[in-house]
């Protein structure tokens, strides 16, 4: 494929012409599929989760307009990780709703294992708290609104009172910050 | 472990579901406005215009040929009211309208499912 547009610019077109959306559809599939295969672990399950993603690009695609800063990829990852976890979400209440087989009586072994990924991922969830709240409140805070309530940069902005420049520079600050009391609480 | 790689018919249902969302959003309004004007207008022409009558001599004049057929049509339309013209040249348009339509519809379809080779 010979691409030369920019990702917005075949976004925009394909508004128009939904044939050029293959383009993206092309561009980022397996990127996608192991992203959200990293979330979820299920072939089945990623396929799904790519295949919603794509949609809701296209279907609030018109939303999307390019900040600086904000690349067309960038919202795109977002939307993913966003779909990956409401579907995680999802199976997670499925798995507690679903009786408990006795392992001696059902080989189950893929649930098993599945229930243990979600028991790393609760505690995972649990020492990301922990960290936040060691953090500055202010810079735990953007971190929290940023990636845990899946706010916009323009949303935090007017929440916070600060410029862009501000935001990402305290973001960065922040993210270097967990990354370095992470590791201590590792 | 191998590449984790999207099906292909995985990818053929998201493009038949933005396809979807594309007629919706930008071909069924137009269409169903087209549809309901041209609605409109055949009422409007039906209550102007005897058809029956019409029809009767279209056939009595099919027996001469098509060429008699398109005369009498022609002679019918120049000598209708004015405002019976108007309602069927603004149908004909309205009509090509749609077809135009349903061929985008169609090609968009068709152009979507299959490999763009590059975007200009």
């Amino acid at each position: 494929m010979n691409i030369q547009l920019p990702d917005e610019k075949i976004l925009e077109l394909s508004f128009q012409d939904p044939s050029y959306f293959t383009i993206l559809v092309d561009k980022y599939k397996d990127a996608f599929m192991r992203k959200a295969l990293g979330v979820v672990r299920k072939q089945e399950e990623a396929e799904d989760i790519v295949q919603e993603t794509f949609v809701k690009i296209y279907k609030y695609g018109h939303k999307f307009t390019k900040q600086a800063g904000v690349e067309f990829k960038s919202w795109a990852y977002k939307i993913l990780m966003n779909t990956s976890f409401t579907h995680y979400q999802d199976l997670k209440k499925s798995f507690a709703n679903t009786e408990y087989k006795d392992p001696m009586l059902y080989d189950e072994e893929i649930q098993l294992v599945d229930n243990v990924d979600i028991a790393a991922i609760n505690d995972a969830k649990n020492t990301v708290a922990n960290v936040i709240g060691k953090m500055p409140e202010h810079l735990g805070r953007l971190l929290q609104l940023y990636y845990l309530e899946d706010k916009s940069y323009e949303n935090i902005c007017k929440i916070e009172k600060l410029s862009v420049t501000t935001l990402k520079m305290r973001l960065f600050r922040a993210k270097r910050l967990f990354r370095k009391l992470m590791n201590e609480q590792v | 472990m191998p590449t984790p790689t999207l099906k292909e018919f995985i990818k053929n249902r998201i493009l038949w579901r933005v396809y979807f969302i594309w007629f919706l959003r930008r071909m069924l309004p137009i269409v169903l406005l087209q549809i309901a004007a041209l609605v409109v207008l055949v009422k409007i022409f039906a209550r102007n215009v005897f058809v029956s009558k019409v029809l009767e001599n279209v056939v009595a004049a099919s027996g001469f040929g098509y060429g008699e057929v398109f005369k009498f049509l022609l002679a019918a339309f120049i000598n209708a009211h004015f405002a019976v013209q108007a309602v069927i040249v603004i149908s004909l348009g309205i009509s090509a309208l749609i077809i135009r339509d349903i061929v985008r519809a169609l090609l968009t379809y068709i152009n979507t499912f299959r490999e763009r080779v590059s975007a200009r």
